[in-house]
């Protein structure tokens, strides 16, 4: 397995500007990204699927700039699902799943299993296009799974944003097992009880910049979490440890008229 | 997606092919008003079979360069037509008409044309692939309404080109200019033609996963391993000049393109690899068949032409897609 390692890369997309200085996501571990919208977690997550190009620094994946690898070779190496997947032809979930392996060849996780692990095996011939946000999320998720290989880089860009409870723990688990088996997983999440129960490590991005990178039991504790998203965090005690939840009705109190 | 499926609707698509030639060849209205039954030898017998050639390579090129501009485009409304892609090679052949009128040249033959058609036709694409775009993503819609504004700027350039020529040179653009099946075609523009819709079929059979995966949103396809602007830039060129020629051969045909898609769809499922095959083969059927239906049309004033034939069918069905399968595709 190869490491996954932003050196430094810097973006500027209009008036943002992203760097986030040197960050290694660890192999075999699940990093979770947190912070406010537009502070620049879906670019994190472009720049180390090779679709956003920096103007200086790199993302690299064993010592080789992701953006410039070979765009099948690329997709051997990095899997991505992004925020709102989209298909533009009649083509059904299990149809869609198969294009994972359009230009890379499939991983060791047929279609058909992908889709048994988001638990839409039932929905196999259902067309895409009719299926709801939730379902369909889950389906770009099963088409990364199909074409992830062992020790990959697997990027969840809000991918269980729409998902519901029961099923979004299927894929935790699903998603689990892959770090287990030597995978770089990135998540970038605003459920933070789906980020206690999902990370090993958490990356705090705000403002294009790293706030915090490091090991989950300590970001994601109550205190530290709140005082970076400004809000208040309690948490409650699951199987895996503290999950983590915002408390709204402090803000909510001082906001009210 | 199955073999079986894709192997049975493209065998459909073929037979569809075979019958509507077989009517094309050996049952005809004739002028009179009499119908004429079995295959004529000589001068007659080999006009039928240019025509049927002629139309089953145009609706070749123009079934399958339909099914690929709605993969790459991800629209279910794109086709070479409805994109301006046919009228703008229309005025490229007009300008160079009344170039060669000016130059005091004699007007361009067919094989001549195909130069100034394809210019047309992959020039109206890049404007319209341009407007069509917002944010740097395809909007669909922004697209279809480019290309019949394009379309439109290209008919009445054509117009103006038209009032520019030497009125003895009008009569024949002007017949042309609505889509007909010559009975002389030229031999090399017929042998270009059905080689490139050979090709265009070929290509997408060959390239078909690639152009299923340029349907997910450009994230997506990228991060599958689609060199998507590779594809994209390769194949439009493809399908500009492969239309360009069917242009130069038989003038733009309306709406084959975007209705052999769809009939191709519903034979063989919505993969490329047997879809673009099966455009092809549904394009040809269309064509050869609206040719044979235009034989048995006198509404007392002679044969209809062509164009016309394809442009009222296509555009009802048109209409027809507008509605069904818009709610299908976006989702």
């Amino acid at each position: 397995m190869s490491a996954l390692c932003y050196e430094s890369p810097a973006l500027r997309v209009g008036g943002f500007a992203f760097e986030p200085g040197e960050v290694r996501p660890h192999p075999g571990r699940v990093t979770v990204l947190l912070g406010p919208n537009g502070g620049g977690k879906t670019t994190a997550l472009r720049l180390a699927a090779g679709l956003a190009v920096p103007g200086s620094g790199r993302v690299a994946l064993g010592g080789v700039a992701v953006h410039a690898m070979r765009p099948p070779e690329r997709a051997r190496a990095v899997a991505m699902v992004v925020q709102r997947p989209q298909v533009s032809a009649p083509f059904t979930a299990l149809e869609v799943v198969a294009l994972g392996a359009a230009a890379a060849g499939a991983g060791p996780c047929s279609a058909g299993e992908a889709l048994r692990a988001v638990g839409l095996s039932g929905r196999a011939g259902v067309p895409f296009a009719q299926m709801s946000g939730g379902e369909q999320q889950r389906v770009a998720v099963a088409r990364a799974f199909h074409q992830h290989r062992p020790g990959g880089v697997l990027l969840l860009d809000e991918a269980f944003a729409a998902v519901d409870p029961p099923e979004a723990a299927s894929i935790v688990a699903a998603v689990r097992i892959r770090a287990a088996a030597g995978a770089t997983v990135l998540v970038a999440t605003h459920d933070l009880a789906l980020a206690s129960a999902l990370a090993d490590d958490a990356w705090f991005v705000a403002g294009g910049r790293t706030a915090a990178f490091g090991p989950a039991k300590d970001l994601l504790a109550p205190a530290v979490l709140g005082a970076f998203l400004g809000v208040k965090v309690t948490a409650a005690t699951g199987a895996r440890g503290p999950v983590a939840a915002a408390d709204l009705a402090d803000r909510l109190q001082a906001e009210s008229p | 997606m199955t073999t079986g499926r894709a192997a049975r609707g493209l065998t459909i698509a073929l037979i569809a092919l075979a019958a509507a030639a077989a009517v094309r060849l050996l049952a005809v209205r004739t002028l009179d008003g009499a119908v004429e039954l079995g295959f004529p030898g000589g001068a007659i017998g080999d006009i039928r079979l240019s025509c049927v050639l002629v139309a089953a390579a145009a609706g070749g090129v123009l079934g399958a360069a339909g099914w690929i501009l709605q993969a790459l485009l991800r629209n279910p409304l794109a086709s070479p037509f409805v994109l301006g892609v046919t009228g703008g090679a229309g005025t490229g052949v007009a300008v160079a008409a009344v170039l060669a009128a000016l130059a005091g040249a004699a007007a361009p033959g067919p094989v001549a044309m195909v130069v100034p058609s394809a210019i047309g036709a992959v020039g109206a694409l890049a404007v319209v692939v341009a407007l069509g775009r917002r944010n740097g993503a395809i909007d669909p819609l922004g697209l279809v309404l480019a290309g019949v504004i394009v379309g439109t700027v290209a008919a009445g350039l054509t117009t103006v080109a038209e009032s520019l020529l030497p009125p003895d040179r009008r009569g024949l653009l002007a017949g042309w200019l609505f889509g007909r099946i010559p009975e002389a075609p030229d031999r090399a523009l017929l042998a270009a033609c059905a080689a490139a819709a050979l090709a265009l079929a070929g290509a997408g059979a060959v390239l078909g996963r690639r152009l299923d995966a340029a349907t997910l949103s450009d994230d997506e396809a990228r991060s599958v391993g689609i060199n998507l602007g590779r594809l994209r830039m390769s194949l439009f060129l493809a399908c500009g000049v492969a239309t360009a020629i069917t242009v130069a051969l038989c003038g733009p045909v309306a709406f084959i393109g975007l209705v052999a898609p769809h009939c191709a769809r519903g034979l063989v499922g919505a993969g490329s690899r047997a879809g673009v095959p099966a455009a092809a083969a549904c394009g040809a059927a269309l064509l050869v068949a609206a040719d044979a239906l235009r034989q048995w049309i006198d509404l007392g004033a002679g044969r209809l032409p062509l164009g016309a034939v394809t442009a009222v069918l296509g555009g009802i069905a048109f209409l027809v897609l507008l509605r069904r399968t818009a709610a299908g595709w976006f989702a």
